[in-house]
């Protein structure tokens, strides 16, 4: 420590030239509102203004002077002899030199800030200027530090005469380019995560910027320590620690990154699921070690297909449940991405990706479909064979065996496209809606012939009032409007968007479904009770079902049978009850203490459009009977038999 | 034997296990170029060893080996019994030192220098530095660069002895010196060695200079030690043997007459034969001069300067930087 100390004290004594020099610096802030003749609240600013322009200045300045001459001036002049042929251990020399420079870079800051810190009791204006606190100034003095050992490391490796300095750059590469890879396989899978952080960007640059000072701190000891008094020693050491560190810290980040992106489907922590189509397979979006994931499951047979997590924008199942699309983000990102990325979700162009659900074991393909950044929603055409591309006013269809953009629609107007499906492989079906909600409303039903390559509206539907539900029927034939406001339902034809019908609700509007036979169901309720009214496709009342003193708080897809399965709550405690309506003999039968239907807001196609009787009609929520209401597992239940699996137990 | 091998014997391995300064088998290579090879011997306590060298034998290496500043290539270099390269801080509190460079920082004055080092030795006689600095007449507030060669060689004499230190290492100290600073600092050495009988380990080119004082010579050949012995041994084995030959035709050849010698170095001069040889005894010269056709041959002593030279090789480079 004696030695340690020593070393400091030499340190700050050869260089106390810097001292004064700060001293008389910090008489700056002072002179500058009186030469500019300023007054009033304007001093203090520009004192403190100039204070602190002045101490980053000096500090940055300071910090590479230190850093090019700590060791390099003494190596190259071959007076490291001075201090290796006394009693000073390598450590004490390496820890003296660097704290006395880091104490000088110190005084380089706070001095010229001292006479303005005396004169304004402090700096009142630090948050206008730095946008934070003092943590800002202390975040800006470790980057200057590290700026010090940078400056350090490059003077060694220019200076040492040594040929290895040529690798420098070359290893640098490497290193950055690693690094770069690393970045693009990791942090999309972070990305959602880190949403969730206060400032990502600049925590990433912390981090970065801490681990580059770990290492440099470490290169620089073993080059002292292991290099002495020679300065390509010196050097070599240097080289051999940094590059090896980095390049292993990155090596480490790969096998990081592909235990990340290898987790078994048991290790991920579930939040969310959504039915991939009718044939059940679902997306399952998890935590699984520390990251994003995202996975397309098969309910049958277990087999999965990981998505590059955070890389993926948006999904779409064709409406016969045969494929599945998913438009992905291209590796090839721009660096600015990064900090868009953490903020805004990924932004570029988009790979196409294609899978068969027909087939387990088959991986999907990359498309040559590319898509801009601009789109926003894509529809899969049956047999997955083409693509539709939603833009805000556009619709794109791709080939996507050729990659071809065989047709491009424009709609115009203040609308947008809201939904779009291939009815046919040759044909589109499109819903236009207002961009904001206003005291009137507005649909447009087009459609989108292919192979003629025309587009023509086929009705337009204007409404007034307020918040609305919109339920469409699994054949897309007709849509359940749902007016929460008037307390009506409208039953209209969904290519011409003409009224068929128009029914009063009986109480608060829960949920609703067309059913198979074309008849309608609609779950309401009040304070005391909830029940089902059911209605012919004319809007003619068929009769009610009473579903007794218990919230409805959910509606599952209709059954081969015509059963629909409804999960009900208590009026005053948390008890779940899966009940079986009946449209058929209108009546009402309890089907499990600890199911509830998969809600609708998670799945990728509504309930509404997933046919009568299909796999993903079968797929519950399974609760703890008794326990958390929230969902445990997922669960494979046939109304019709009663058949009940487990599929996945560690939701 | 001939100056390409080691002609003394080497010391003991018994007798040098706590040696102040020793090496083995020690080996400093520079990319390619070998500096020094397979080196070994040790430096007994109390005496004073003379390492000799030509410019480039390996010498400085050497010395940075043993100070812990180098790693070598292979071998070891030891002070005291340990490895100088793991313990080297530990070590060299009793260790003065002059460098074949003065590195003191040019910005320090002679007081600072001993301020500084006061913190790091257990033993710093602060006293000694600006009575040997008075005596020197170098003056002890002018900043290191800025004093002569000379002076700032005496100025690390005077550091290098405050720590009253069992070993001293003195890198060629002499080097670039005028003759008065030269006699100074060896006779400011001499006088301490009489004080306190601190072991010394030294290599110059300085040879008359350090005849009176060794006590034990190795000689650096090519990186490798063609001798190491101790001094008076040597001196009395070594003789330059004159003599003209009657027997050969043209008298100024020679025969076979000293085969019964270890010449290292034969030289025909006008006047006759001129050898140096290695394993001179009396009763060898007696016979030698019963030989037919060996006329007035006179033996004489060598200085260590002209042992050198017959070992060595060559005349050696004086007041040359050696390149490390």
């Amino acid at each position: 420590m004696k030695a340690l100390l020593a070393v400091a004290r030499r340190e700050i004594g050869e260089r106390r030239f810097v001292l004064v020099a700060a001293a008389v610096a910090s008489v700056i802030p002072i002179l500058v509102p009186i030469v500019r003749q300023l007054s009033g609240d304007a001093v203090p600013i520009a004192r403190e203004m100039t204070a602190l322009i002045l101490a980053g200045t000096f500090g940055a300045g300071l910090a590479v002077a230190l850093g090019v001459s700590l060791f390099t001036a003494e190596l190259v002049s071959r007076r490291m002899g001075f201090y290796f042929s006394k009693p000073i251990s390598a450590g004490a020399l390496w820890a003296g030199k660097f704290l006395g420079a880091g104490f000088l870079v110190v005084a380089g800051i706070v001095i010229p800030l001292l006479p303005t810190l005396a004169l304004g009791r402090g700096l009142p204006h630090l948050r206008d200027f730095s946008g934070g606190s003092w943590s800002a100034i202390v975040t800006a003095g470790a980057e200057l530090l590290v700026l010090m050992l940078v400056s350090h490391a490059c003077a060694i490796a220019i200076r040492s005469q040594s040929r290895l300095a040529l690798f420098e750059l070359l290893a640098g590469a490497a290193v950055v380019l690693g690094a770069w890879a690393l970045f693009l396989r990791l942090i999309p899978v972070w990305m959602i995560l880190l949403r969730g952080v206060a400032d990502p960007a600049g925590r990433l640059v912390v981090y970065t910027t801490g681990v580059l000072a770990v290492v440099l701190l470490l290169a620089s000891y073993r080059a002292i320590a292991g290099g002495r008094t020679a300065p390509r020693i010196v050097h070599r050491r240097q080289f051999q620690t940094i590059w090896s560190a980095l390049g292993g810290t990155i090596a480490l980040g790969f096998l990081y990154s592909t235990w990340v992106l290898s987790t078994p489907l048991a290790a991920v922590n579930i939040l969310s699921i959504r039915a991939a189509g009718p044939s059940g397979w679902v997306w399952l979006e998890g935590i699984g070690r520390g990251a994003w994931d995202s996975i397309l499951f098969d309910t049958r047979s277990g087999a999965f297909e990981r998505l590059p997590a955070g890389r993926v924008k948006m999904t779409a199942v064709s409406q016969d449940g045969s494929s599945a699309a998913w438009a992905e983000l291209s590796r090839a990102v721009n660096p600015s991405w990064i900090f868009r990325m953490v903020s805004n979700g990924p932004t570029g162009a988009m790979l196409v990706k294609l899978r068969s659900l027909d087939r387990r074991s088959a991986p999907a393909v990359e498309t040559k479909a590319v898509l801009p950044a601009s789109v926003y929603s894509i529809a899969l055409s049956p047999g997955g064979t083409k693509l539709a591309a939603i833009e805000q006013q556009r619709l794109s269809v791709f080939d996507l065996k050729s990659g071809r953009l065989t047709g491009a629609f424009h709609f115009s107007g203040d609308q947008s496209i809201s939904d779009a499906w291939f009815e046919t492989a040759d044909r589109i079906r499109v819903f236009e809606r207002d961009t904001v909600e206003g005291p009137s409303w507005s649909l447009g039903s087009f459609e989108i012939d292919l192979a003629a390559r025309s587009l023509a509206g086929t009705g337009r539907l204007t409404l007034r009032g307020g918040s609305r539900r919109m339920i469409r029927s699994a054949s897309k034939d007709h849509l359940l409007i749902a007016d929460l406001v008037l307390g009506v339902v409208r039953v209209v034809d969904s290519r011409t968007l003409a009224v068929r019908s128009t029914i009063s609700l009986s109480g608060q509007f829960i949920d609703g479904a067309i059913r198979s036979d074309g008849g309608i169901l609609l779950l309401c309720e009040n304070d005391a009770q909830s029940w089902a009214d059911l209605y012919s496709s004319a809007g003619a009342t068929e009769g009610r079902i009473l579903l007794g003193q218990r919230h409805a708080t959910r509606l599952g897809v209709e059954s081969s049978t015509g059963l629909f399965p409804v999960s009900l709550r208590g009026l005053a405690q948390e008890e779940r009850t899966l009940v079986l309506i009946d449209s058929h003999s209108r009546s009402l039968r309890l089907a499990s203490q600890d199911l509830i239907p998969l809600p609708a807001s998670w799945l990728e196609i509504d309930p509404d459009d997933l046919p009568a009787g299909c796999e993903a009609s079968k797929l519950f929520f399974g609760l703890v009977p008794g326990g958390s209401p929230l969902p445990a597992s997922l669960v494979r239940f046939d109304p019709d038999t009663g058949e009940k699996r487990v599929v996945l137990g560690h939701l | 034997m001939t100056g390409e091998t080691a002609v003394s014997q080497a010391t003991g391995r018994s007798a040098s296990d706590a040696a102040p300064a020793e090496v083995r088998g020690l080996t400093v290579r520079y990319g390619r170029a070998v500096a020094c090879e397979s080196v070994s011997f040790a430096v007994p306590a109390g005496g004073v060893y003379v390492l000799l060298g030509r410019n480039g034998a390996g010498k400085s290496s050497l010395v940075r080996c043993l100070l812990g500043e180098q790693k070598p290539q292979d071998g070891e270099a030891r002070l005291f019994g340990e490895s100088s390269w793991k313990h080297r801080a530990r070590l060299l509190a009793r260790v003065g030192v002059v460098p074949e460079e003065p590195d003191a920082p040019p910005a320090m004055t002679a007081l600072q220098i001993s301020n500084f080092c006061r913190r790091l030795y257990p033993a710093w006689d602060a006293e000694s530095v600006t009575r040997r600095l008075a005596r020197f007449g170098v003056p002890v507030k002018t900043p290191f660069g800025r004093l002569s060669k000379g002076q700032k060689g005496q100025v690390l004499l005077a550091m290098a002895l405050a720590p009253s230190p069992d070993l001293l290492v003195l890198d060629d100290p002499t080097l670039g010196l005028d003759v008065v600073a030269r006699r100074a600092f060896w006779e400011e050495l001499v006088e301490d060695l009489a004080d306190r009988g601190t072991t010394i380990f030294v290599t110059t080119h300085d040879l008359a200079a350090v005849e009176g004082i060794a006590t034990r010579v190795g000689i650096l050949k090519g990186g490798r030690l063609a001798l190491d012995e101790d001094v008076e041994p040597l001196k009395s084995r070594f003789r330059r043997i004159r003599y003209a030959n009657r027997m050969t035709e043209t008298r100024t050849e020679y025969g076979n007459e000293l085969d019964a010698f270890d010449a290292v170095k034969v030289q025909v001069r006008g006047w006759g034969i001129d050898a140096v040889v290695s394993d001179w005894t009396d009763e060898k010269f007696a016979r030698f001069r019963q030989i037919d056709g060996v006329e007035g041959a006179e033996a004489d002593a060598l200085t260590l300067e002209e042992i050198f030279v017959a070992v060595a090789g060559e005349e050696p480079a004086k007041a040359e930087g050696e390149k490390r």
